[in-house]
């Protein structure tokens, strides 16, 4: 399976694999030892594991959305829509991973399901997870089993099953599908901020906004990936390239990086009008400033200046653009790092320690590891 | 259908911030000496040069409008609603600890740690295990063990001497006499008295959650 590996590869490997032995062993002192070997402490109960949750189910859900829209274009080949829709599996998995780290008790994570309670935010992070990583599931199935059928004839049934139905239809019921499929994500998107707006401890939520905040960083995120993905895909593994969507990428992604940032302003001005003398006295405005002009501002300057360079538009764009959405989740972690050189910083003092640091990185390195294995397996497949 | 309300007073004319409430509920409540379900903060009041050191316990604030147990995932967070008292079911708690980041007031404590550092183990209550949020009762397993004796909750008007009858640890050991503890709902409870004849106000009104401790001024 690995032969095309040459030896910076296996360094690599041998690299991933290490940091997965020490992100395992840090869970296991995790686990017996409690919370407390995290930085967490009242009142910041919530860390990096949340924030790379709130990341990574972003980058999931805009991945699912582009793909419902992907899944009934024309020219666009199967392997783009396969890759897409494993990225998104592994992002929403990992999303699945990190809300699991952050429980006090994972031994009872299924009591989410069990003992059911619809008016949590959490409940419904549950359900929208779920939703997302079995739609990503299928898609990845169905495009799966068009560039490379199982060999076990059973498992291809329901594919064929699904291809019949669509043909008769004329394609109909795939378009109706994907609609039905993009209304699911928005409106269980809408469901989850709208439980969290009703918090009445964090006036900083209540923001008719939000949901849409999240949309927006949500397909922005979503978009990078793509693009990366799709360059990627070009250079190593020979998908042809499909010049419409790198056009139609351009020009959403000017539009939602500035719609990006009207939404913000605006947040600002209806939802955080009670926080906002406590914000100004923080380093928090100074990050959310430094995020925008990194993944909103410099992203659109660069996509505007240089419109033929395919380094920039298609890897350093996507990553300033990932980089500011990362840097608008994690304010709390940078914000620790950097308050004993800013006089005015908050005084929240939440640093991830060593082990929270460790066992982020173990998470990281387990799922390059999965989409390694799956690009080299297509590599190998393809000589 | 609420029986009764059981709410608490705090006189922070009286309150002289020595902390007894917050040992005596550690000791009563088996916590932890790094934990505390009755935290007693201090502020000023008033203005140059006529200011007044104010001190006041926080316990649980019981509220009426508990966001704490909407955005509870599992339900282990509850309201006992025949005498209004928000409690945590340990059984059901996963530690997500949405309860603690949704209180208004901070009440809530987790347990970062194992539980091995404590004053002492009061066996009627046990303590809590690795990973679970937790937080006042209003000592609940007095209540409780006090509605099947029969015997007097809280201080009335005919029976204002705590010693007499059953209350919240804090509340019989407070050094000033400025914790009240009683049902809200019966006119002839001291709590209910206190509250009209004097001003009183409760911590963040604006976030609507309606508690159940007041703060005479």
């Amino acid at each position: 399976m690995y032969t095309i590996l040459n030896k910076r590869n296996y360094i690599l490997l041998a690299f991933l694999g290490i940091l997965i032995i020490l992100g395992a062993s840090s869970f296991l002192y995790q686990t017996l030892n409690g919370m407390g070997v995290t930085g967490l402490r009242e009142p910041v109960v919530w860390g990096i594991y949340v924030v790379n949750f709130t990341f990574f189910m972003g980058l999931g859900a805009g991945i699912l959305m582009y793909l419902t829209v992907i899944s009934i274009q024309k020219g666009i080949s199967e392997e783009f829509k396969f890759f897409s829709s494993v990225i998104a599996f592994i992002s929403l998995s990992l999303a699945g991973v990190f809300i699991l780290l952050d429980l006090g008790r994972i031994d009872r994570f299924y009591y989410i399901a069990i003992y059911p309670h619809p008016k949590s935010p959490l409940f419904w992070d549950f359900i929208v997870l779920n939703a997302l990583l079995a739609m990503s599931a299928v898609y990845s199935y169905l495009s799966f089993q068009k560039i490379a059928p199982f060999k076990f004839q059973l498992l291809n049934i329901p594919a064929l099953f699904i291809g019949l139905v669509f043909k008769k239809a004329n394609d109909l019921a795939l378009r109706i599908g994907s609609f039905i499929t993009l209304f699911l994500i928005t409106a269980l998107y809408f469901i989850t901020t709208k439980v969290f707006t009703d918090t009445a401890a964090r006036p900083e939520w209540h923001t008719p906004l939000l949901g849409i905040i999240f949309i927006i960083s949500a397909l922005l995120c979503g978009l990078a990936s793509l693009v990366i993905l799709k360059s990627y895909c070009v250079d190593t593994a020979g998908i042809e390239n499909n010049k419409p969507f790198s056009d139609l990428a351009r020009r959403l992604s000017v539009f939602l990086l500035l719609l990006d940032v009207v939404m913000i302003f605006l947040n600002y001005g209806i939802g955080r009008r009670n926080t906002l003398i406590q914000e100004s006295q923080s380093i928090f405005p100074i990050l959310l400033l430094l995020s925008l002009i990194i993944g909103n501002a410099l992203p659109v300057f660069l996509i505007l200046v240089s419109k033929k360079n395919k380094i920039i538009l298609n890897r350093i764009v996507p990553v300033l653009i990932l980089a500011g959405v990362l840097l608008k989740r994690a304010d709390i972690i940078i914000s620790a790092y950097f308050r004993r050189w800013i006089p005015l910083a908050f005084k929240i003092s939440y640093v991830p320690t060593f082990s929270e640091i460790l066992i982020v990185l173990g998470v990281y390195s387990a799922a390059i590891l999965a989409i390694m294995a799956i690009f080299y397996s297509y590599r190998q497949k393809l000589k | 259908m609420k029986e009764k309300q059981y709410a608490m007073v705090v006189d922070t004319r009286k309150c002289i911030g020595c902390k007894t409430c917050t040992i005596a509920c550690n000791m009563e409540n088996s916590v932890l000496t790094t934990r505390t379900w009755q935290t007693v903060l201090d502020t000023v009041e008033g203005g140059y040069p006529d200011y007044r050191r104010v001190f006041f316990a926080r316990p649980c604030m019981h509220c009426k409008k508990h966001p704490c147990v909407d955005v509870c995932p599992t339900g282990a967070s509850y309201e006992k609603k025949e005498w209004g008292i928000v409690l945590v079911n340990q059984r059901k708690c996963i530690g997500c600890r949405c309860c603690m980041t949704a209180c208004p007031y901070e009440a809530r404590v987790f347990n970062w740690e194992k539980p091995e550092d404590m004053l002492t183990e009061n066996p009627v209550v046990p303590v809590r295990r690795l990973g679970v949020v937790e937080k006042c009762t209003f000592c609940i397993h007095k209540i409780d063990e006090a509605h099947k004796k029969g015997l007097q909750i809280g201080t009335t008007i005919n029976e204002p001497d705590r010693y007499k009858v059953v209350v919240p640890a804090c509340v019989i050991e407070c050094v000033g006499n400025a914790l009240y503890f009683g049902d809200i709902c019966d006119p002839e409870s001291q709590v209910s008295s206190l509250l009209k004849k004097n001003k009183y106000k409760r911590l963040a009104e604006r976030a609507g959650t309606e508690p159940n401790v007041y703060y005479i001024e």
